[in-house]
């Protein structure tokens, strides 16, 4: 290892040169730390959805190798009896569950999981042990008997014996706390969070379902298991345990994917600074270094020195990095966690998991770019000549020599990124290897563009401003090295802007219209938090003055060979057939077989995931059985990125035994106000179970409301890029701007004064900045473009048409200018307070 | 022209101070062209940098013409040296992003703007200075020697009352400086400017019209 390192004296040296230059070693550091933070914070808020998630299954599943569940009308109670008593299957364990709302806590739900306590102990011996806790009677003889976590009972500040009101369906119910569960093993201390373990009769009774299960959940081996597939009764299935968890969790990777790649964005911008830093140290130290070289260090040496300073200030910087992301990932996890809500399912995410897998990856990200972002430094510094005595013009002119190169390079990559996004199919790891590569392609470019522009520009800035504007023009062209990374770390930030904003506004545009298309009844009818309407509310609405027509719509899951579809039954009005966009399939045909055929649509997410196209058949398990049905079209549909199938009324009817209702669509007769037909409405439902009537333009709104909560994440991670280029620009700025004091310093004693030098460095600032914004709007809308039509494809189904609200690119515009102008405020200071008596002293 | 008045400059540093220059007084008259010699450290270049107002005493008063440097503010005196100093140091004179051109005009357009006098004058001075045809060349183009002449040509191109010269010609070889000062020499002889000028030359200071010798007895 001794001979590896570079001699201690020098080491002593070059490390004293980092604390000599303060603000360098602080940006660089800085950079580095924001970078890892927002890698290592992301990381760990997927890891603690993740983990939940598992948790959650692994403990609500138990040691249950398959499931038997049923479908919309659930298993009947029999059939269960028929299995444990008569086959002998066991363990098995039945289950009823559902989602309650607690009454005093608006917008918290916690899951009902009715139970046999008895039937438990091979399953889920933890819920087993709750009959030793409780007394049989009181478990099985309360109405709403209840048993929950000690830890939740603490925190909705309950205990043992208190009530707790909770609504169903629209409906109040009580239930009475008998017991506070304190599992040993972790896994059911965080699985069974927000869970009320309830006797099965008790959860019937609560959740409507009486004589019916909603699945059976069994240790089986190959034998016990062809002999429950034999005696299944109609309309259920038998599922793996661990391949249904799966497949739940699959649909959150490629969210979770899309995050992770985002986050990477903003270490590659990170990396920019350390670039900038090592490439500034070098430089600044070229007299030395030749020096060093003529007293018979070898080039070795040197190199190596120079990855170790960069190295030691990669270890420090991701240590930072790492505690940052600590604390950031507190914020993102509730962030992730609401998008997941929003966008899959329930999930309970109570605390972040610190696990060492995301601080391992973040900190060798960290370090690792760190080294390789010095190595192009690390060789220049090899290469100056013992005695060097060059001037930094010179250098500049042998770095000029690379522009042909990074433009070619630039180019290559960028094609090479655009061809990975345009020729791969399906897969998101090569799309955003595409992404990347036309990021870094463009980021390539920039210098050369840079040294374009600002030639072009130096007469006309001359004109305007006499030599100080050309002086402005020629200034950026001259010290590219610095001001091209500048330019470029911000033009990678500002066009992650553009693209994700047109992205985001793309969607919403798009997501808008749909809602617009979709919702065509006046007023929607439905039990708060989900359910179905019961059945003397629905008659008492229907009858109801002013009515022209009522729509009727169910919502389920069903088993559809390897996975559970989301079916969605309506009953679609003519009308309201426009309302509907074909991806594929030709819409007169279509609806003729949806409503004479048995035919299904399904949405745009639906066909992608599951890959299936107009003329496939779906194989749905129905009230009787497995059933084929024909897909007679595709639609675009933004409602689930899980997809889901379309199916006419009367079709479902006709397989399914099950005429519950979860919403309504009501359309006023023609003079009457909508709100006129809404108060109608609540006045007949008073007194009944609970429902909410929601207008289409409420609805709308709701909807769009959580569109936008869902992706505040994505404003968050836009931020912290922006975050990490400011630092990456202020760092290169104060940079060129030290590097060039002595010019100014010339300046200042031929009778420029403070302010007019402050107006030069300025003016160069934002110089950089306007053209790094402009060269970030063709990349952003690539990117917006490569998000659009290939990754959210990929990632969730969707597609949307590119809407590019100028108003986006000017913000852009105006960000790039003002961050480069924040960034540049300290050095302008800096330099209009150079003494001009510096032009006097020696090199 | 020049009068300093009981000058006292002392510089901190590390926490040590060190008088430079301690109640020092003199007087260069109109046109006068007065050389500057001493030992490295003695306090020349800080002379000069009181002369041309980019430093101030700590006490003492500096007049240059008509003005008190020494009662001015900043601003006043960065707009002094501008229409009334030229400047030429021992390296680092030139704007590198500025043609030799551009830097020969750059105090005609601070000063009295760029007019057809003045650019005949910048070109003839060009010309005197024998490289009327690098004038769209870049500095970092030119040897060190024709940088310091395109110098003094920028030095005296705004025609300045005073021009300071701080060993302009420290860092080129014999022949070289021989030939810039002589040039300095030329252009500045008809009295029309007033100089001061450091150097270690004692031949050169010797073509001036008075030595001061800064020292341990002169400070
Ligand atoms: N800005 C400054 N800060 C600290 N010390 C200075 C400064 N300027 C000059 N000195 C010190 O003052 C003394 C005279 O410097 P100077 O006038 O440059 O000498 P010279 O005669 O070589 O031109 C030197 O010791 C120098 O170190
Ligand atoms: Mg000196």
């Amino acid at each position: 290892m001794a001979v590896l390192l570079p001699r201690s004296l020098l080491l002593r040296a070059s490390l004293r040169y980092l604390w000599r230059h303060p603000w360098q070693l602080a940006l660089a550091l800085l950079g580095v730390a924001i970078g890892v933070a927002v890698v290592v914070a992301v990381d760990l808020a997927n890891q603690s959805a993740s983990r939940a998630f598992t948790l959650s299954t692994e403990a609500l599943t138990g040691e249950a190798t398959h499931q038997v569940v049923g479908g919309p009308e659930g298993l009947p109670e029999d059939w269960y009896v028929e299995l444990r008593t008569e086959a002998g299957v066991r363990p098995s364990a039945p289950v009823v569950e559902g989602f309650v709302r607690l009454a005093h806590e608006e917008g918290r739900t916690l899951r009902i999981l009715g139970v046999d306590v008895f039937a438990e102990a091979g399953v889920r011996p933890t819920l087993g042990a709750v009959s030793a806790a409780v007394s049989a009677e009181d478990l099985l003889a309360r109405a709403g008997g209840a048993v929950m976590l000690a830890a939740d009972l603490e925190r909705l500040g309950l205990s043992v014996g208190d009530a707790l009101e909770v609504q169903h369906e629209g409906r109040d119910h009580t239930l009475h706390i008998l017991a506070g569960l304190e599992p040993e093993r972790e896994l059911d201390a965080v699985g069974l969070r927000d869970v009320v373990v309830m006797d099965i009769a008790a959860a019937q009774e609560l959740l409507g379902r009486s004589g019916r299960l909603d699945r059976v959940d069994l240790v089986l081996d190959a034998n016990a298991r062809d002999t429950v597939a034999a005696m299944l009764p109609q309309g259920a299935r038998l599922v793996d345990a661990d391949q249904r968890a799966e497949t739940l969790a699959q649909m959150t990777d490629a969210f979770q994917l899309n995050l992770q790649a985002f986050s990477l964005l903003a270490l590659v911008v990170g990396a920019f600074l350390i670039y900038n830093t090592m490439t500034f140290s070098v430089v600044q130290r070229r007299q030395l270094m030749g020096m060093l070289r003529a007293t018979g260090t070898t080039r070795g040496e040197l190199f190596r020195t120079i990855l170790l300073e960069a190295a030691v200030i990669g270890v420090v910087g991701t240590i930072a990095g790492l505690l940052l992301g600590m604390a950031l990932a507190t914020v993102l996890v509730e962030l992730v966690t609401r998008t997941i809500d929003d966008l899959y399912f329930a999930l309970a995410v109570r605390e972040l998991n610190i696990s060492p897998g995301p601080l391992v990856r973040g900190a060798t990200l960290g370090v690792g770019m760190t080294i390789v972002a010095a190595l192009a430094p690390a060789r220049e510094a090899t290469a100056i000549p013992p005695r060097a005595a060059l001037s930094r013009s010179f250098l500049e002119q042998s770095r000029r020599r690379w522009l042909p190169l990074l433009a070619g390079g630039g180019v290559v990559l960028g094609a090479l990124g655009v061809l990975l996004l345009a020729l791969t199919e399906r897969s998101l790891v090569p799309a955003f290897g595409g992404m990347f590569a036309l990021i870094l392609g463009m980021a390539l470019l920039v210098p050369p563009l840079l040294a374009l522009a600002v030639r072009g520009l130096a007469p006309v800035l001359g004109a305007v401003g006499g030599f100080l504007g050309r002086m402005t023009a020629r200034g950026v062209g001259a010290s590219l090295s610095r001001t091209g990374v500048a330019a470029a770390a911000l033009m990678v930030a500002v066009s992650a802007v553009i693209g994700v904003g047109v992205m985001v506004d793309s969607f919403r545009t798009t997501f808008a219209e749909w809602l617009e298309a979709t919702l065509h009844a006046d007023v929607y009818v439905s039990v708060p938090g989900g359910g179905a309407m019961e059945v003397e509310q629905r008659e008492r609405l229907l009858d109801v003055e002013g009515i022209e027509l009522v729509t009727r719509s169910r919502f389920v899951r069903v088993g559809a060979g390897d996975h559970e579809a989301r079916l969605r039954v309506f009953e679609i009005p003519p009308a309201a057939e426009r309302g509907f966009n074909f991806r594929a399939g030709d819409p007169d045909a279509a609806w003729e077989a949806y409503r004479e055929d048995d035919a299904v649509l399904v949405t745009e997410p639906y066909a992608w995931h599951q890959d299936v196209g107009v003329g496939d058949r779906l194989t749905l398990t129905t009230g009787q059985g497995e059933r084929e049905f024909p897909v007679a079209g595709v639609v675009y549909d933004y409602g689930t990125s899980e997809g889901a199938v379309i199916m006419d009324r009367s079709t479902y009817d006709q397989y399914w035994d099950d005429a519950a209702v979860d919403s309504l669509g009501v359309y006023a007769a023609s003079g009457v106000e909508t709100d006129t037909l809404r108060e109608r409405l609540q006045a007949a439902a008073a007194g009944g179970q609970h429902l909410q009537f929601q207008s289409n333009r409420e609805i709308r709104e709701q909807s769009l409301e959580i569109f936008d909560q869902t992706f505040t994440i994505t404003q968050v991670l836009r931020m912290l890029a922006i975050l990490v280029a400011v630092t990456g620009v202020l760092s290169a700025l104060l940079a060129l701007s030290l590097e060039r004091a002595r010019e100014y310093a010339v300046l200042r004693a031929t009778g420029v004064t403070p302010r007019e030098l402050g107006v030069l460095v300025t003016a160069q600032n934002a110089l950089v900045g306007l053209l790094s914004g402009l060269f970030a709007i063709p990349l952003g809308l690539g990117l917006a473009g490569a998000l659009i039509l290939v990754i959210n494809q990929r990632s969730f189904g969707w597609s949307m048409a590119l809407a590019v609200d100028p108003w986006i690119l000017l913000q852009a515009l105006a960000l790039a200018l003002l961050a480069a102008l924040v960034a540049g405020l300290y050095p302008a200071w800096r330099m209009a307070r150079i003494p001009p008596a510096l032009a006097m002293r020696e090199e | 022209m020049i009068r300093l008045e009981q000058v006292s400059r002392a510089f901190t540093e590390g926490g040590r101070s060190r008088v430079v220059l301690d109640g020092f007084s003199e007087s260069v008259t109109a046109g006068e062209r007065l050389a500057v010699v001493g030992r490295s450290g003695v306090g020349k270049s800080t002379l000069l940098n009181l002369i041309g107002g980019m430093d101030v005493p700590d006490a003492g008063r500096v007049r240059v013409g008509d003005a008190e440097l020494t009662a001015m503010s900043e601003r006043d005196r960065t707009l002094f040296r501008r229409h009334h100093i030229g400047f030429i140091f021992q390296f680092f004179n030139l704007i590198p992003t500025l043609t030799v051109g551009e830097n020969l005009l750059m105090p005609l357009e601070m000063t009295s703007g760029v007019h057809r006098a003045g650019r005949e004058r910048a070109l003839e001075l060009l010309r005197r200075v024998g490289l009327a045809d690098r004038r769209e060349a870049f500095p970092d183009a030119l040897s060190g020697g024709e940088q310091q002449r395109i110098a003094i040509a920028r030095a005296l191109v705004h025609a300045p009352d005073v021009l300071l010269a701080d060993e302009p010609t420290g860092t080129l070889d014999g022949e070289t400086a021989e030939e810039v000062l002589a040039l300095l020499d030329e252009l500045t002889g008809q009295g029309k400017v007033t100089v001061v000028l450091v150097t270690h030359s004692l031949e050169v200071a010797g073509r001036m019209d008075r030595i001061l010798r800064l020292g341990r007895e002169g400070a």
